[in-house]
């Protein structure tokens, strides 16, 4: 029989504006170093840890506002989840129509297999970019309102 | 989150401290293209005491990057260190600024 895949939530939120995100930050901030704490067993900075993926939710968080069309009435809803044993599952998904991710996501990996060190490219590729170095899969739906950041804590 | 500028010698010295979140980046952004437009082109970051910055940040440097070089002005970054320091090592931008200790 297959064993049923335990799934601990961590989280989940839904914010209707940016300062509503702004005011759950410190609220994030604890329950990630509570995750951190209690997944990663290596002796690491684990403050590094920490604002690394920090960073990498505020970049798709940030992302999600800015292409979230629905500007007037803007809904991006966080989740956070630990799949057992030890893979953090992250989701952030707005209500706008989306942005062409496949073609960021491409142009992303064209400028990492390059040589030249002066990276031509906008804030959201950027943003993109650090996401996929922080986590160990990042993964947007078709429709590119909503990632799913995946990294295996260890 | 701070920022802290000085004009010394036509050289600008922009102290932040603490965190640079994308509301933060929007203010630097505010203020440093108001020192450009008075005709400030060298600018020295320093970040000993920032413990966060993301792409709102990063971005915001680079395009008083280019506007300085444009005047012939540079960028200098001081005081990388932990996550900060990470985070350019990963967008190579340690390779575009002129990176001091």
């Amino acid at each position: 029989m297959r064993k049923k895949l335990m799934r601990q939530k961590i989280l989940r939120r839904r914010f209707t504006s940016e300062q509503e995100y702004r005011n759950f930050r410190e609220g994030l901030h604890r329950s990630l170093r509570e995750v951190l704490a209690n997944h990663i067993s290596k002796k690491g900075d684990l403050e590094q840890d920490l604002t690394m993926l920090e960073i990498a939710i505020n970049e798709a968080i940030n992302n999600a506002f800015k292409y979230a069309q629905n500007k007037i009435e803007p809904s991006v809803i966080l989740s956070i989840y630990i799949f057992d044993p030890n893979i953090l599952f992250i989701r952030v998904k707005d209500n706008g129509s989306g942005f062409k991710a496949d073609q960021v996501l491409a142009k992303v990996d064209a400028l990492e297999k390059s040589e030249e060190d002066d990276w031509e490219w906008g804030e959201s590729g950027r943003g993109i970019f650090i996401m996929e170095a922080v986590m160990d899969k990042v993964r947007y739906n078709a429709k590119g309102n909503s990632v799913v950041l995946l990294k295996t804590l260890s | 989150m701070a920022i802290e500028i000085n004009v010394q010698q036509n050289e600008v010295h922009v102290l932040l401290e603490g965190k640079i979140y994308v509301e933060d980046a929007a203010v630097l952004r505010e203020k440093l293209l108001e020192l450009l437009e008075q005709g400030q082109s060298r600018f020295v970051f320093h970040l000993h005491n920032l413990s966060y910055i993301d792409s709102s940040g990063l971005g915001v440097l680079v395009a008083i990057h280019k506007k300085a070089l444009e005047r012939n002005g540079k960028i200098v970054v001081k005081g990388l260190q932990g996550a900060v320091k990470e985070l350019f090592l990963l967008t190579r931008l340690n390779k575009v600024f002129e990176i001091l200790d």
